[in-house]
């Protein structure tokens, strides 16, 4: 009963990405033209009222979700490879190895995410290879010191040195005895990170970097002042970003649970 | 090993990660596309109003001559001065930096207060309603971004209600402090994921040591349960619990920058944005520099708690 529950929750979720990945496609016409007065109020042809510059709420809500889809997702998938990877080698090769990966993992920890964000889109401008670089910087060293110290505690727990005993390569303890006892807290951290990737994703309007397209984090942030004369502009994006950000938060919990040795 | 040789130990690590930081933001900034002078003069300037201008700032300098001069000065206390408004760096941060740490200094306080009672309640009976209840909420408030709270808040309070200002004013040559209502919405903002993402980790913690021989021993023995807790649990819980609040520091101190603006507070959002903006070299390097050095000392006091903490943790760390 509960589990049918659980399922029936992500629900909004796929609806939420849907909207998001194929939204683009429904667009008609430029979502950023401007159609009428700001801030007017819903109508039948303009279902959620137009925004701070009298540009439709609806046609951008369609076209500005598919970054916050695409972005986060292949920037933690990313992560989680290079954190694991290296995490889990210096641990496993130990002496320099191990020294230069703590000490860059300790570097990146104490530069402040925000400032390298800033930093890259001054440089690079806002596009997703921006935003994926500068997401990398901020998690893999989280992700790396997690499976780091994951992996000490699978070695030194004897059945790991029972299977280098019995002969294995590094490669098959690595993949058999270290992975999966690591695998766990490693996805479930990465529902974190991704809350993390949407924001930083969804917060590049609101610093001030506009992409130059629709994006629900520029519609939140532009809008808001506006808010007491028509939510919608706020209230739509917010809400998907939000359903779309918690479903994905929820499924990561339930895959580490069941991946948990 | 003696304690305090271990002290000494990790406060030189803690300095040699602060040196390699101010080598690495100092390569960063470098590498920015633009430069001050151009910024500064606008696009009608000649090829030799641009060198002057360099030369007057020392931009015509090799880089690393740049970084040991600017080294040398910050170990002085002097972080240089802004390009763009002539001042101090350090006189020019000063007030912003002060602001910023009142707003994350609170919510840090609440963050770890409430994050304590959500993880001793909810890990002290794992799998109970109550814990499935807090932990399911953590999870939404983690996973839900920091402004759209915020501007959820705004929506509620300031535009409905009407209770609570939606702009952080701050009065002219006061502090935030003197209008605590301008914090309140920012605060609860920012203490939102502080709480429920701290909260979730101290959970753990909780539920591990509760699972402990001695915390059993204790009940066993018939202490009455707030004394169990009290005297066995929370203890057990104390080096987590401090590594968990340098965290939740370091995080603070990123997310405050995106509340900030959604609240206009005048903290460091805005200085860091235009000196960004304007390739303000001293400034970005003065604010990176300070909020790193904030981060690691977070970092190292966590360490040394638990390490004063825990005597099996006062061995050589392998």
């Amino acid at each position: 009963m509960t589990r049918h529950l659980r399922a029936l929750a992500l629900v909004p979720g796929l609806v939420v990405a849907l909207i998001a990945v194929a939204g683009p496609w429904l667009v008609s016409g430029d979502p950023l033209s401007i159609i009428d007065l700001p801030y007017g109020a819903p109508t039948g042809e303009h279902w959620l009222g137009t925004d701070h510059a009298g540009r439709d709420v609806w046609q951008q809500t369609l076209a500005g979700g598919r970054p916050l889809v695409v972005v986060p997702l292949v920037a933690v998938t990313l992560t989680v490879l290079i954190g694991t990877a290296t995490g889990m080698f210096a641990a496993f090769l130990g002496g320099t190895v191990d020294a230069v990966v703590s000490r860059l993992d300790t570097i990146a920890l104490a530069i402040p995410a925000i400032l390298v964000l800033l930093l890259l889109l001054h440089s690079w401008g806002n596009h997703a290879g921006t935003l994926i670089v500068a997401i990398l910087i901020a998690s893999v060293p989280f992700v790396s010191r997690l499976a780091r110290a994951a992996t000490l505690q699978a070695m030194n727990s004897g059945y790991v040195e029972q299977a280098i005993g019995l002969g294995a390569g590094t490669v098959t303890v690595v993949r058999r005895e270290i992975l999966p006892n690591i695998i766990g807290p490693i996805i479930a951290d990465a529902g974190t990170r991704l809350a993390i990737a949407i924001t930083l994703t969804a917060v590049t309007g609101f610093l001030g970097f506009d992409s130059g397209q629709a994006n629900w984090g520029a519609m939140v942030n532009q809008n808001f002042e506006g808010m007491a004369l028509s939510p919608w502009g706020v209230l739509v994006p917010a809400i998907l970003l939000a359903v779309l950000a918690v479903s994905a938060n929820l499924s990561l919990d339930r895959l580490a649970e069941r991946m948990a040795p | 090993m003696p304690v305090v040789r271990l002290i000494a130990q990790k406060f030189a690590a803690a300095t040699v990660t602060i040196l390699a930081v101010s080598a690495v933001l100092f390569m960063a900034i470098e590498v920015l596309p633009g430069d001050a002078a151009a910024a500064m003069l606008g696009g009608n300037t000649t090829i030799e109003q641009l060198e002057a201008q360099r030369a007057e700032w020392g931009l015509d300098q090799p880089a690393t001559t740049r970084y040991l001069d600017w080294l040398i000065s910050a170990l002085q206390g002097d972080l240089g001065t802004s390009f763009i408004s002539g001042e101090a760096v350090t006189t020019e941060i000063a007030q912003p930096l002060w602001f910023t740490t009142i707003l994350v200094a609170i919510s840090a306080v609440v963050s770890l207060v409430l994050a304590l009672l959500f993880g001793v309640l909810a890990g002290l009976r794992p799998g109970s309603r109550l814990d499935r209840m807090l932990s399911g909420s953590a999870l939404v408030v983690v996973a839900v971004p920091q402004f759209v709270i915020a501007g959820l808040l705004v929506m509620l309070f300031a535009l409905t209600l009407g209770v609570l200002p939606a702009v952080s004013l701050v009065p002219i040559g006061g502090s935030p402090l003197d209008r605590p209502a301008i914090l309140v919405l920012p605060v609860i903002a920012l203490a939102s994921f502080g709480i429920a993402w701290a909260g979730r980790l101290i959970r753990a913690a909780v539920a591990d040591a509760n699972t402990a021989p001695n915390v059993r021993a204790a009940r066993l023995a018939g202490l009455p349960e707030p004394l169990v807790v009290w005297r066995h649990l929370l203890p057990a819980t104390v080096p987590a619990t401090a590594q968990v609040f340098a965290w939740l520091i370091s995080g603070l101190f990123g997310s405050t920058t995106v509340i900030e603006r959604v609240f206009n507070y005048p903290g460091l959002s805005e200085v860091l944005i235009s000196a960004v903006r304007n390739h303000d070299l001293a400034v970005l390097e003065g604010v990176g520099i300070l909020l790193a050095m904030i981060i690691v000392l977070a970092f190292l006091t966590a360490d040394l708690i638990g390490t004063l903490v825990d005597p099996k943790r006062r061995v050589r760390p392998s």
